[in-house]
Formats: structure tokens, sequence, C-alpha cells
């Protein structure tokens, strides 16, 4: 699975991007594109999450990915809005 | 009418590629769409959707125009050889417009967009190859379509066309721009009530219907009125499952449910009109609550781009033909207007006096007033020899006349700016503020007759029997393409009858 967050959720939660935080996301699914409300744990880095999705953020305007290597995820739960 | 017969007509005129091998409703079908509105200038109908048995989506559907000829769509549409000439297109549309005929509302059995019906958690929007359009679009997006929704105060429903993304199963969200009627300001009068907007999204049906959603009616008409003039007989409507709200009886999906009063979600980023990527916005949030639609359907869709699209095809033909109708009915005096092939941010006028700066200063007046200009800043005026639908000759009037000390006329910062125009610093864009207009006199106007300049072409320069000659023996000389006359402008062509 490959997911993609907003940017400007991206830069708000940055600091809890560190693998170890549970944090609640909205995150798109990049293979059928519903977005899904989640608790997860966020890293920079896939090796810091190593059995993670891979994560990227959509740019706001360009609409383009803005880390040039996937972040990880990994989804604890989905939460119902 | 319906959709089914638009594609029908493009197969007859051989307009029409059917593609039976599987193809990804993403990014794969927009792909090849906008190839074909590149190269080929067909429409799609793409019958095998990976993942979706038994659904088709129907892309490049104004296939028909090209830059030179971009009113033959709406000539099939309406019924006219698409030889028809753009004067006697423009004539007959406006014609038709003039003559409305209200729909006629018929029985949910008699409804074909009816035939299937799933109502709350058994509705899904996924449940339909809604194509993922560009790669950097923030989701999957409906591009060909009605948003219906009803003025609270008045009763009066608009059909306009706006993006709409699709979140969840049950989810949406459109761009709703401050100065669209239906879209923004009845949803903020049910807002301010704290109701929720009811809507439907039409989807499919009568393809003649789309040149009414992208048309900037007044308040209060309905574009349903116009369609049925413009078809010359009435639109079949039917009831809504869930709200009281008219749709076209002939669409082929019909999504009901309520716009959440005051709650927003992310919608956005997608590529736009304009060829650029607008950024992601807050809009409001699209409950879902049915889902009607046909068996089998169709669902079209436009990949707009740089290319000659739907944009330019369908909604170009419209627009420069609202400006002559309100300039028309203002007494501006003018000889012709026309909305750039490539460019729909840009227009072109001729006027009849090129002496008289008062004219042309009403005739900017007049086109910035309109509601419309929100996404026109720019228009240039020529001599009205100059025929104004080709623009390669208006470009060279523009850089050989105008001259930029005088001739360039920069209004205050006091008009609306479009979220969707990129001129302007996005903070001044989202707000809506600061926006100016430009307009060009590239008219050999205001001159001293020792400096008038004498024009050069084919038909001024050379004696008209020895045009004529040229003409006659044109395939004689061992030329294997047809000899190309450009029509010659006529100043009172909009006057008459």
């Amino acid at each position: 699975m490959e997911y993609f967050i907003v940017e400007e959720m991206a830069r708000e939660m940055e600091n809890k991007f560190n693998g170890q935080e549970e944090v609640e996301v909205e995150v798109t699914s990049a293979d059928d594109f519903v977005r899904h409300l989640v608790k997860a744990k966020i890293a920079k880095s896939l090796d810091i999450l190593p059995n993670a999705d891979k994560l990227w953020v959509r740019g706001d305007g360009t609409g383009f990915p803005m880390n040039e290597e996937p972040w990880g995820i990994l989804v604890l739960e989905e939460k119902e809005e | 009418m319906d959709l089914r017969s638009w594609v029908d007509s493009l197969k007859k005129v051989d307009r029409l590629q059917e593609i039976d091998v599987e193809v990804d409703w993403n990014l794969e079908a927009a792909t090849i769409s906008v190839m074909s509105n590149r190269v080929a200038r067909k429409g799609v109908l793409f019958n095998n959707i990976k993942g979706y048995p038994g659904m088709k989506l129907f892309g490049s559907t104004g296939c028909i125009s090209t830059r030179k000829r971009k009113w033959e769509t709406s000539c099939l549409l309406m019924g006219l050889p698409v030889e028809t000439s753009r004067k006697e297109h423009h004539k007959e549309f406006q014609r038709r417009i003039n003559n409305p005929i209200p729909p006629t509302e018929v029985a949910k059995a008699e409804a074909p967009c009816k035939e299937v019906i799933k109502m709350g958690k058994d509705a899904n929007v996924f449940d339909f190859p809604v194509p993922y359009l560009h790669a950097t679009d923030g989701g999957r997006y409906l591009s060909l379509q009605a948003v219906v929704q009803k003025d609270p105060d008045t009763g009066w429903t608009n059909y306009g066309c706006y993006r709409v993304m699709c979140i969840g199963p049950r989810k949406l969200s459109a761009l709703l721009l401050p100065m669209q009627q239906g879209g923004a300001i009845f949803y903020q009068k049910y807002a301010a009530r704290g109701q929720n907007c009811p809507f439907c999204i039409a989807i499919g049906g009568d393809h003649i219907l789309f040149t009414t959603y992208v048309f900037g009616l007044p308040a209060g008409v309905c574009e349903l009125d116009v369609a049925g003039g413009l078809r010359g007989e009435p639109m079949r409507v039917v009831r809504a499952e869930t709200n009281d709200l008219l749709v076209p009886a002939d669409s082929e999906i019909i999504i009901e449910g309520e716009i959440l009063a005051g709650k927003m979600v992310d919608e956005g980023p997608f590529a736009e009109y304009s060829g650029y990527v607008h950024g992601r916005m807050k809009n409001p949030e699209f409950r879902v609550d049915c889902i009607t639609h046909r068996k089998e359907p169709i669902l079209p869709f436009a990949c707009l781009t740089m290319s000659l699209d739907e944009d330019n095809t369908i909604q170009s033909t419209t627009i420069e033909q609202e400006y002559m109708i309100t300039l028309k009915e203002s007494g501006v005096r003018f000889v012709d207007i026309a909305q750039g092939p490539d460019n729909p941010n840009f227009h072109y006028g001729a006027v009849r006096d090129p002496d008289d700066i008062c004219e042309m200063t009403r005739f900017a007046e007049e086109f910035f007033a309109h509601k419309l200009s929100s996404y026109h800043h720019w228009f240039m005026l020529s001599d009205p020899d100059i025929n104004v639908d080709t623009p390669d000759r208006a470009y060279r009037e523009f850089a050989l006349n105008a001259d930029p000390r005088r001739d360039f006329h920069v209004t205050d910062m006091d008009a609306f700016n479009n979220p969707l125009l990129f001129d302007t610093p996005s903070d001044e864009r989202l707000k809506g503020i600061n926006q100016s207009k430009v307009w060009i006199d590239a008219t050999t106007g205001r001159k001293p007759k020792e400096q008038k300049l004498k024009k050069d072409q084919f038909e001024c320069d050379f004696p008209e029997t020895l045009q004529k000659k040229v003409k006659e023996n044109w395939g004689k000389l061992g030329f294997d393409r047809p000899f190309e006359e450009i029509e010659p402008v006529d100043p009172d062509w909009l006057l008459k009858p």
C-alpha cells in the first residue's frame, strides 16, 4: 500500500513523525484515492519503520510529491469520522 | 436525446474511437483522451475499464471542433451541418436561446436514470470508474456534470458545472467559487441558517445540457429552459429520490445528498482548464444519501489540459456569444468578439470605428462588468476588417499597432480576483482581491491621416480578377491542398435578424 498526506498537515505535525509517536492523520490511499482518517506511526524514512507502507507528501500548490524518498506509515487503526 | 445519442452522432460522422482492450481508470483513460484531443480529434469510448465490468468511460466528448472551427462541436450538438459558418451558427444559437422551452417532468418509472437505485450506505461513488485524471490531482474527480441546487429564497434551481472530488464512498467536495450562483451563493444562504443545502449531481444526459451548465446565464434563468430552446424540444426531468430537485431524466448517473453547513474538507489540487495546477483549498463537504443510475452507465469526463478540449470547443463558443449578446444589448457598437482558441482567458474584439476611443472604452466597461469577466482579465481590440476568430492575424495587429505608451489600458486593482487564474499572488487570489484588468487598443485608429497604413494581404493586394483566376486554377497549378478562402468580415452580421 502507498498513501499520501497533504503538505499542510505534514508541516504542522512534522515533529511527531519520529516513528514512535502515535498520530491521528488523514491519508489518501494511492491505490484507489479513498481518504481515510487513521491512527498511525509515521517516520521520515522507511529505515526507521521497516514494515511500514510508503507515504508521500503531496504539495498543496503543485500536486507533486514533496519528498524525494518515501516516508513510512504504519497504520494502526482506521477511525470512524 | 441522451449521452448515448451523442455517442451515436459521433459514430455516424466517424469521430468516435471505441476501445475494447482493458484500460485503467487511473490516469490511462485520461492519457488516451488527451492524446485523442491533440492528434485524433475523436471521442473515445472506453468499453472495458479495469475493475469495473459493464461500465464505460467516455472522453474527448467535444472532439469535433478544430482550432480554426471551434463551433463545429456545437453545430453537431444542435443538429446543424458541421459545415455551417460561424456567423450562421452563432445566429441560430442566439435565436434558439432567445426561445427557451421549459422542461417536462416525467414519472419516475419513465426515467432511465432510475433503473438502479441505491440508498444510504449502499450508495458508493467508487462503484463507478471515476477517473484519476492528472498525476498531480489530489484525488479522483467528476468533471462533466451539473451540480444542482435550489435558491432557498426564490426557488430558482441552478445547474452549474463544478469540479467534484470523490473523497470517500459517500463523501465528496467541489470547488465552489464565490461568484458562482448555485455553487457558493445558495450554499451560503443555507449555511447562514444552519441548514444543509440539498444537492444533486447529474452526470450524462443530452450532451447539449453541458453547453448550458457552463453558460453564465443571468440570475433566475434556468439552464434546462435554455437547453430546451437549443434542442428545440423540452428536456425531460424527474424528481430526485431524497429531495425535491428536478434532474434530467435521461442522465446516466444521479448523485443526491446534502452539502453540510459549515463543514469544510481538503479539496484539490486539480489540474484546471487553464492548463495549470490549482492548489488545495478548503471546500464544503457533500454527503451522499442516494445514487440512481442507468444500467451499464457511461461516465463522461473531461481531462482539461493545454490541448484543445471541451473548454475550448464547447464553453468558449458559448462564452463569446454571451459577451456578444450583453454588449449588443448595451448598445455598444462593435463588429465581432471571439475567445482565443488556445487561450480561454483572452478575447479579441473588432470595433466599428477605430477612431472612436469613447466607444472602445464603453466596450471595455461593459465587458469587464459582465460576471464572466472574473475569468477574463484581458482583451484586445482590432480594426473592423480583422477577422478576430483567426487570432494569428489579430496577434500581428497587436504587435504592429499597439503603442506601449498609449494603447495599454490598465484598470485599478479593484476587480474580483479569481482563484483559478494565476497572474497574481496566491493570497490575493484566495481572498478574491486586487485584480486589475487590461485592454489593448491594437487598432489603426487616431493616427494622423498621413500615418494611416495600407493593409497588405491576398484579399486586398491583388486585383479581384487575378484572385478569381488563381482560385479557379488552384488545382491545375498542381497544389494538392485546397484553396483557402478567408471569409470577408461583415461589420453588420451581429445586427442582422
